[in-house]
């Protein structure tokens, strides 16, 4: 078996070959082989996407004006904790944002998490290009076990940090994982395909990008929240990581040109009338559908 | 930009603390009682896996000291959760207020050590329920009249006695009571923490309450029980006792009618924006609009005025009339905005769907207990008069 790999970042590819895991109790038997290895989680905070949006100037507003850890985040931090309670890792958060986003990651101090590193600083407007670059060189500097993170953000719903993350470190990269599992010094990753669901085999260092519909995150106890004041959370300025002159002036890669609203879905037609009349108009409804959206 | 959850921002002036905890309960209260308040209220059910759930959370005696299980958190978010847990029904706050306000305050600020160690661990995580017994069939606003005695026996009290409109009874595994006793030829009020599984003490359900449905009332009957010396409150005497409980829970109330009114705002609001009559949402009227205004307008007094108390609270500043001015005017507010909610609802106002009628009858419960409306008013009167006029003067 072969490893999630990314070659470049211009175009991804897999190696892997998958194989339908047959699970058996003594290939899953936990280890502690673990102790001191450190899962880190890379997070990002978002507008609350729940709470009512307005557009006004061309930019979006969010009736919540508190932003929120990204959920799918919160799905890889949970499944860290998960696999920190069975096999004894560290896990420590690192989120980029401003001063004030130390709210939002200390919720994931809050949640159970060890330690907490917030990157300030970053360059006006960084793009998911931007965004790999810093964290690429915070891994390299931290020297984690694995990174696990989510699969995209919930207010752009990108989805590229992860993957050129993990072509900057060379990594093997898992993608749209619903479960995960540490055994034999690596991670089993089973990861939802179009159509099937997939086992990989990930050994360490590697990256796990998270979907949410991987487990359901804890919410953090008031306990945890008092205890989360007493736990380590470093603020490090971005130019202060290797090589941080030229990352706190990369120029973002895409510029965003305008936002605007959904457009409304158009009215249904409600067609009255005896059993000949439905049928025509729905002949008539299915004639308009473009062929290959038949059967599709 | 206009917020019109939070229109002066009060919740950007919380300690993070406080918000961290607001929003873990809301998420809690939102994910787990939402779901479960309709079948709640209708069918008269008290989840009993709710109890632990909130413990889980750390949500019972959540400003009670850590070294006793507590949450060790300030006042103002233990008002924030009352908050989130009344925005889904007053039933669950009145649980929850019963058990961290009205069981475990006493039990911290009157119990001996012996007495904190016993009782205190074991009701912050729900291994035990608790319940308060200081109204009585005929002693309601004057509760100084109580007819609940206990009389000294070997090792201890004999207790006999009636207390009923007590939240939690029937499923408490241990009650604080309030009871008269003769000290130096004079009645004087005493607690007393009695467990229900004590021979003479019967906890009977009371049937048919059409309102806090979804918590568990009942009343609290002492036929000669025998209550051990250790557990009556050594120092404590008179009604500051029981008052000192209440001012606890009022202050809870205040808060938590917030949470109730906030409710019934939003679901109001949501309604007339989608119902359509004439050919235009509701919202395009102006009824409706100044409705809406005017209940935004109450719930912003209502959250300025719990916020402040819980920093005065926090701070050790605050006086009981302090507390009867906002448990009065939130629940007073509370209830207006329900019943308007109500009507903006039309016939739709009346079906269990949209649950605002829950809380109007709800809140009638919550106008009433702890204090009614009218009495608090008269305990302002008194601080403005000076002059008392609960008893008659005819």
């Amino acid at each position: 078996m072969q490893h999630a790999r990314v070659l470049n970042s211009g175009k991804i590819q897999n190696e892997w070959t998958s194989i339908w895991h047959i699970q058996t109790e003594a290939f899953f038997l936990y280890s502690d082989m673990s102790q001191d290895r450190t899962i880190l989680v890379c997070a990002k905070e978002t507008p609350d996407t729940y709470s009512d949006l307005s557009f006004s100037g061309g930019s979006v507003q969010f009736s919540n004006p508190r932003p929120v850890l990204n959920a799918y985040d919160a799905s890889a931090l949970e499944e860290a904790l998960v696999l920190s309670e069975a096999h004894g890792f560290r896990v420590h958060v690192v989120m980029i944002g401003p001063e004030k986003a130390s709210e939002t990651l200390r919720k994931a101090l809050a949640m159970g998490a060890d330690e907490a590193t917030l990157l300030t600083d970053a360059p006006k407007d960084a793009d998911s290009a931007v965004i790999a670059k810093i964290l690429a060189a915070f891994v390299e500097q931290f020297g984690p076990d694995a990174v696990i993170m989510g699969r995209q953000s919930q207010d752009t719903d990108v989805g590229l940090a992860g993957g050129m993350l993990a072509d900057h470190l060379q990594w093997p990269w898992t993608t749209n994982a619903i479960g995960i599992r540490f055994e034999q010094e690596a991670f089993w990753v089973k990861r939802q395909g179009d159509s099937a669901q997939e086992w990989i085999d990930s050994p360490m260092p590697c990256l796990i990008t998270c979907s949410n519909n991987l487990n359901d995150p804890r919410i953090p106890t008031l306990k945890g929240i008092m205890a989360s004041k007493k736990k380590p959370m470093h603020i490090v300025a971005i130019d202060s990581l290797p090589g941080g002159d030229a990352l706190s002036t990369l120029a973002p890669s895409t510029t965003i040109e305008s936002l605007t609203p959904m457009p409304e879905r158009a009215a249904g037609e409600l067609v009255e009338g005896d059993l000949e009349t439905l049928v025509e108009a729905l002949m008539k409804g299915l004639g308009s559908i473009p062929e290959t959206g038949v059967g599709s | 930009m206009f917020n019109i959850h939070d229109p002066y921002l009060f919740e950007d002036e919380l300690a993070e603390d406080d918000r961290m905890i607001m929003e873990a309960a809301r998420e809690y209260c939102q994910a787990n009682l939402e779901p479960r308040a309709l079948r709640g209220n209708q069918d008269e059910i008290f989840d009993p896996e709710i109890p632990k759930e909130m413990a889980d959370m750390g949500l019972l005696g959540a400003s009670i000291a850590e070294e006793y299980g507590g949450g060790g958190a300030s006042q103002t978010a233990y008002g924030l959760i009352a908050r989130e847990v009344e925005r889904v029904d007053s039933g669950y706050r009145s649980f929850m207020s019963v058990q961290s306000s009205l069981v475990m305050v006493p039990i911290e600020k009157f119990g001996t050590e012996e007495q904190k160690k016993q009782y205190l661990p074991k009701l912050a995580s729900a291994e035990m329920i608790g319940c308060f017994g200081l109204t009585e069939p005929d002693h309601g606003s004057d509760p100084s009249s109580m007819v609940t005695r206990a009389v000294p026996t070997d090792g201890g009290w004999v207790l006999n006695g009636a207390k009923t409109w007590i939240t939690n009874s029937p499923i408490a595994d241990v009650a604080i009571v309030w009871a008269k006793v003769k000290e130096e030829e004079e009645d004087v009020i005493r607690g007393f923490i009695v467990e229900t599984s004590w021979k003479g003490v019967s906890t009977p359900h009371i049937k048919d309450k059409m309102s806090l449905r979804a918590s568990e009332t009942g009343e609290l009957v002492f036929q000669d029980v025998f209550v051990p010396e250790t557990h009556m409150f050594p120092d404590i005497r008179g009604l500051k006792g029981p008052f000192t409980c209440l001012n606890s829970a009022r202050y809870g109330i205040a808060w938590g009618t917030v949470g109730a009114a906030e409710f019934c705002y939003e679901r109001s609001r949501t309604y007339v924006g989608e119902r359509k009559q004439f050919g235009h949402p509701l919202a395009a009227n102006q009824l409706p609009q100044t409705k809406l205004a005017n209940m935004l307008t109450d719930i912003t007094t209502m959250q300025l005025l719990a916020w402040r108390l819980g920093q005065l609270r926090d701070a050790g500043k605050v006086d009981p009339a302090m507390i009867s001015l906002a448990k009065r005017h939130n629940v007073g507010k509370a209830l207006d905005i329900a019943r308007v909610a109500r009507d903006m609802h039309g016939g739709n106002g009346v079906t269990g769907d949209y649950r605002v009628i829950h809380h109007v009858i709800n809140l009638e419960s919550v106008n009433t207990y702890e204090g009614t409306y009218d009495i608090h008013g008269l305990i302002l009167g008194r601080e403005i008069t000076g002059i008392q006029a609960f008893v008659p003067k005819g």
